[in-house]
């Protein structure tokens, strides 16, 4: 396996690790103060309403994060620490690079992509089958889905999936790379973006890239360097936290919580449920590096009875609040096709909520009701402790997982 | 201008259990929607009664809310004007 394509960097460890779902949540209680690796203090967000107030409360923003007296909040910065993407601008800007994107993601354009994601999902059945038991489902499955998807929106029809995976691990690296390899691949990726709106203005298609460049173009106040940013950014986001998704259910699913399969293959509304539930209670993460979803405060703030001080960086622990007992009970198995108590912030809220949690949400309902149904008698061949994992990222899913039917 | 009494009088409606707060729609037209004290979207003034003047601020922060949870309807006549059925 080479370390090109898969984040097992140096630094990482190999120690055996536990699945996401059985990850421990900070306590949620009131704001607490703790400090970012870089030694930098954060306020710990962790209760379900001040998760909200965070993530939406016009006085904490992401830009002041990287404003000239910003305190470091990363220490070897990647892709989402790039001050012009639309993750790091606030306010009208931000609205304006937003909106053109946003109609390709609204609930009603992505239910148009949904009889097609479902064939590309029964085709790689069709190959994990002919390919026959065991398999790897993170290659087989996990992987390929997401990036079919976003290259097919995308107009990326000769996108490399190796080169797509060296981009996307070092996009979203905490300790697999060094700043030096970060940079070389954002700035090879960002050549990619460069090129690929090159080639769509020359001979524009169907595509996203397309119907931005066009929204941009008559907007007239978005950059060059943005668009890039934004490019890749639709790259990456597109297709990494899907997959790990996506790798990190089918480990709960074909493990702990396997007597939930077979209802999963009964209708597809029962897999959006239970989507739904796992999105809450599965993280994508660690958060080791990176405590939640950080904002700064732009003036003093109180939430959750603390006042915060104006120019502090707060972390909205989105882990912590999808499982506050205050509103969410039971266990996930219990739980896993009721409809949820609370809205969950595994998307985020607010100005900054996931473009593509649509598009995610669907994928991830099809490919678990689909290959449920295609495969009854899915099972995992290693223990959970055994798992390889694509560790040092921000993320954190299998790097493969053997499967038996 | 509120047209609360002329034929094309608009409300819109939130969904408040779709919306998560975006902001966006009290940032294209902050005259008929804000942001609440809960960081959810609700019309103001004449928007979430009698109805006012359809603006192209509001007709493009209904066509731009990312889940969409606004819906237009006329004031007068009570039916939904956006987005399509």
């Amino acid at each position: 396996m080479s370390a090109e394509n898969s984040a097992t960097g140096a630094g990482t460890g190999t120690a055996p690790l536990i699945p996401l779902h059985c990850l421990r949540h900070l306590e949620p209680g009131p704001p607490r103060l703790a400090a970012l690796p870089t030694g930098t203090p954060v306020w710990l967000v962790s209760r379900h309403t001040d998760v909200r107030q965070v993530l939406t409360d016009p006085r904490l923003g992401r830009a002041p994060l990287y404003a000239p007296d910003a305190p470091p909040t990363s220490l070897t910065p990647n892709i989402l620490d790039d001050p012009q993407s639309l993750l790091n601008i606030d306010g009208t800007e931000h609205q304006r690079l937003r909106r053109t994107v946003q109609r390709a993601f609204t609930p009603r354009a992505i239910a148009r992509w949904r009889p097609w994601v479902a064939s590309v999902i029964e085709a790689l059945i069709d190959e994990l089958m002919d390919h026959g038991s065991p398999a790897d489902i993170v290659t087989a499955y996990t992987r390929p889905l997401p990036v079919a998807v976003i290259s097919r929106l995308m107009g990326l029809d000769g996108l490399d999936g190796k080169r797509l995976a060296h981009w996307s691990d070092h996009a979203l690296s905490t300790t697999a790379y060094s700043a030096e390899a970060i940079g070389t691949a954002m700035a090879e990726f960002a050549g990619f973006g460069a090129a690929v709106i090159a080639e769509r203005r020359a001979d524009p298609g169907e595509d996203l890239v397309t119907s931005l460049l066009a929204a941009a173009a008559e907007d007239g106040s978005i950059t060059e360097g943005q668009l890039v940013t934004l490019v890749i950014g639709l790259v990456v986001a597109g297709h990494e936290t899907t997959m790990t998704t996506l790798g990190n259910a089918l480990v709960y699913l074909l493990g702990d919580g396997r007597e939930a399969w077979q209802r999963l293959a009964s209708d597809e509304a029962s897999a959006a449920a239970a989507t739904e539930q796992l999105l809450r209670a599965v993280p994508l993460g660690d958060a080791d590096h990176l405590p939640g979803l950080l904002r700064r405060t732009v003036e003093d703030v109180e939430i959750g009875g603390v006042v915060i001080p104006a120019g502090s960086v707060v972390a909205a622990d989105t882990g912590a609040a999808n499982v506050d007992p205050e509103v969410f009970t039971g266990d996930l198995l219990t739980e896993l096709f009721s409809p949820l108590a609370a809205p969950m912030y595994t998307f985020g809220a607010g100005p900054h909520h996931c473009l593509g949690a649509w598009l995610a949400r669907m994928e991830l309902e099809l490919a678990l009701h689909r290959l449920a149904r295609r495969l009854p008698s899915l099972r995992l061949t290693e223990p959970a402790e055994e798992i390889d994992w694509r560790r040092g990222l921000l993320t954190r899913s299998p790097n493969s997982l053997q499967v038996a039917w | 201008m509120t047209a609360g009494a002329g034929a094309d009088a608009v409300v819109v409606r939130v969904d408040r259990d779709r919306c998560i707060g975006s902001g966006m729609c009290a940032l294209s037209a902050p005259g008929s929607l804000a942001l609440g004290t809960d960081g959810l979207a609700e019309p103001v003034a004449e928007y979430g009664t009698d109805g006012a003047e359809l603006t192209m601020g509001l007709a493009e922060a209904v066509d731009f809310c990312p889940v969409e949870a606004l819906t237009l309807y006329s004031a007068r006549g009570g039916y939904r004007i956006a987005p399509a059925e």
